[in-house]
């Protein structure tokens, strides 16, 4: 099943019968004026977007990590905001900005460069501070007996930190380097986007392929490396019981206060400038096209997050489960396929989907969109629900075998229910990431169907800016406010 | 007693809702042990942390050497400034460092002459046993290995004084034993003022020096 999900639509893509001896090629066509340029804008918005991650997402995942974790949850959730925010929302939020003036400043490497570094930051954010909170504090204060804060921060706290934050490092360059919308919309020339031109407007599947060769093989390599980086053992891990070093409470409180403030500006300035623009908007909120293509994005996203967790969760029980070789295996291999571009997995869809027979005719319905989500979300989602799995602890499940229990009611009355609100959490990440696709709706959706993200993405370029900020305000109330509302039920939980 | 290495006057100490210490006093003389002995909880680490300088007290006032180096609310000398030598009760060995990088962190971060470095660092580790093992990591060695290295990097610099949490308290019976014979020679040894904390009688009875007796505040 996930052979059939993830990887045969990528290997048709790149070896199948339409792109035969495109590996070489691609291979040759690389010193071809044109495959230079477009290489070199991708490796330049990859190493941007990383360099702005790295610039905001460290220092704000280092004041968060020094803090008690109740006293900046709210900085903490806003500022992690544009991460599940569609990055064609925050395009526009600039365009809506910046936009009256035609700069390459505005619409270009350098702007795509900012967008998509302020979209991706708060992976950085985040694995810096978890990284912090679990290194035990112990380690830092040690050194600090000997030594001034500047010194213990560049010998000891920055190098047992570098692995996870390397890794985090590397995966927004993947997904830099993989984003379709925000170079679309800034009109910027890289890989993503001349492989969907190839395929959507030369209908040159040829072409697209040897494209998105070296696309895939820069964003397997990036994986590769970050894999790496976290399987180097966790040597500054935290022992049961200790916790990261936090700052006095004086410092705490001017920290949350500024954490607070820049978050409310990194999140208020786009979606305020969205609400603006929408207030100017002509259409009604809820025509008819709108209101089906939100019913699509619902309901599409949904199966798709149900299917992903159902199968994810039996991957990562297995992967909890197997022998250290294989789990590696497994790890590297789910990696490898998320890091595969959505543009190049769409494609491959159609090609192994599009003919005659049984698989023309599943084609042509909503399930092919189900399948393309589960085909991209599957590797990562198995990932996570394995994550979550391998806490419960062998303990608990054997005491259930022991008692009498077959392996599936232990499955489902201990394993399932102990992991229950991480996979809950899959679910809902999966549920987001889904809802604001781009890139794998407009290719596989069928004929006269689109999702929300895709119709505003191209009403932009046929309709007034305020109506298509209409339909971007829409979206981000559907992805932000369950996730607020789960915040804060989860925060009351934690305090009772 | 006259010109103490080490006066603790009245100090109070709250972490969070909890009052762990009130009204505490207590002076070592140079080159003197004192022992620190009670239950879990009872806040005896906390007295090692506030002379440390990795928590300022709410009350009172700490001198080491008679200079003020703590009062209330604030620390009026750096931790890294007080020429301590402190050995964690997790020992705390940084793991991406190899033991000869431990001890040798501590040196140039107190500005020890590169020429000397390796001479001290060759000392440190011969008098805790360890001089063959100073090119591994730390994860690679035993856990009585370990406690030997978190010895020899808090006596690097030559510490005016040793605060030791817990010393003995993750190793096995033999080495226990062991251990506690080397570390109760140290003072006299390297004329180092020392002050450690234990739940163990038996740690304090090897050890010697003056002992304090503490008790868990009331709830």
């Amino acid at each position: 099943m996930f052979a059939f999900c993830c990887v045969s639509p990528i290997l048709f893509m790149l070896f199948g019968s339409a792109g035969s001896g495109s590996l070489m090629t691609a291979v040759f066509s690389l010193a071809d004026e044109r495959q230079r340029s477009l290489m070199g804008n991708t490796l330049l918005l990859g190493a941007g977007v990383t360099g702005v991650a790295f610039c905001v997402g460290v220092p704000v995942g280092i004041i968060l990590a020094r803090c008690d974790a109740t006293r900046i949850w709210l900085a903490r959730m806003l500022l992690a905001l544009p991460l599940v925010l569609p990055s064609y929302v925050l395009a526009l939020a600039w365009i809506v900005l910046f936009g009256a003036r035609e700069s390459v400043l505005v619409y270009g490497i350098p702007a795509a460069i900012v967008v998509l570094g302020l979209s991706l930051y708060p992976i950085v954010m985040l694995a810096a501070e978890a990284a912090l909170r679990t290194l035990p504090a112990r380690l830092e204060e040690a050194a600090l007996l000997a030594a001034s804060p500047v010194r213990v921060f560049v010998k000891i706290t920055l190098p047992l930190i570098a692995a996870p934050v390397s890794a985090s490092l590397l995966i927004v360059f993947v997904l830099a380097i993989s984003d379709f919308a925000v170079p679309g919309l800034l009109r910027v020339r890289v890989y993503t986007t001349e492989v969907f031109t190839a395929f959507a407007s030369l209908y040159d599947f040829r072409l697209a392929t040897m494209m998105a060769l070296p696309l895939a093989g820069m964003a397997a390599i990036a994986s590769i490396a970050a894999l790496a980086c976290l399987q180097r053992p966790l040597i500054g891990r935290a022992d049961r019981g200790q916790a990261g070093r936090r700052w006095n409470a004086a410092a705490q409180r001017v920290a949350a206060a500024g954490a607070l403030l820049g978050s409310l500006a990194a999140v208020g300035v786009p979606i305020g400038a969205v609400a603006l623009e929408a207030a100017g908007g002509r259409s009604s909120y809820a025509d008819a096209l709108s209101i089906d293509a939100v019913r699509n994005s619902i309901l599409w996203s949904a199966s798709g997050a149900t299917l992903v967790v159902s199968i994810g969760t039996l991957l990562g029980y297995w992967r909890a489960k197997a022998a250290r070789g294989a789990a590696r295996l497994a790890e590297g291999l789910w990696v490898t396929l998320f890091a595969v571009p959505a543009t190049i997995i769409g494609i491959g869809i159609i090609a192994l989907w599009n003919r005659p027979g049984i698989a023309g005719a599943i084609y042509r319905t909503d399930a092919i969109v189900v399948f393309a989500y589960c085909s991209r979300f599957l590797p990562i989602g198995a990932l996570l629900c394995g994550a979550f799995i391998q806490r419960v602890t062998a303990g608990a499940e054997e005491a259930a075998i022991v008692s009498g229990a077959s392996w599936t009611r232990a499955f489902t009355k201990i394993v399932i229910p102990m992991s229950g609100r991480g996979l809950a959490a899959v679910w809902l990440l999966m549920f987001i990431l889904m809802f604001g696709d781009v890139a794998l709706a407009i290719l596989v959706s069928p004929p006269g169907e689109s999702n929300l993200a895709v119709r505003a993405y191209t009403l932009i370029a046929n309709s007034s800016a305020g109506d298509v900020a209409r339909l971007a305000l829409v979206q981000i109330a559907i992805t932000v406010l369950p996730l607020f509302v789960i915040a804060l039920l989860a925060r009351k939980q934690v305090r009772a | 007693m006259a010109n103490p290495a080490v006066e603790v006057k009245a100090i109070a100490k709250r972490l969070g809702s909890k009052q762990v210490l009130k009204a505490l006093s207590l002076e070592v003389p140079r080159g003197g042990t004192l022992g620190i002995l009670g239950p879990s909880g009872c806040g005896k680490t906390t007295v090692l942390r506030l002379i440390a300088g990795l928590e300022a007290p709410d009350e009172g006032e700490i001198r080491i050497g008679g200079v003020l180096v703590s009062s209330a609310g604030r620390l009026d000398l750096a931790p890294a400034r007080r020429n301590i030598g402190f050995m964690f009760q997790d020992l705390a060995l940084w793991p991406h460092m190899t033991v000869a990088g431990n001890v040798s962190f501590v040196l140039e971060s107190r500005a020890w002459p590169s020429g000397t470095r390796r001479a001290r660092i060759e000392e440190v580790l011969t008098l805790v046993g360890m001089r063959d093992r100073a090119d591994e990591y730390p994860g690679h060695l035993s856990g009585g290995e370990q406690q030997r290295i978190a010895l020899a990097r808090a006596l690097a610099a030559s510490p005016d004084l040793l605060l030791l949490d817990e010393p003995l308290s993750s190793l096995d019976a033999d080495l226990r034993a062991d251990l506690r014979t080397e570390l109760a020679e140290i003072p006299r040894k390297l004329g180092v003022t020392m002050i450690y904390v234990t739940h163990d009688r038996a740690d304090a009875d090897a050890f010697g020096g003056e002992i304090v007796v503490m008790s868990r505040p009331p709830a």
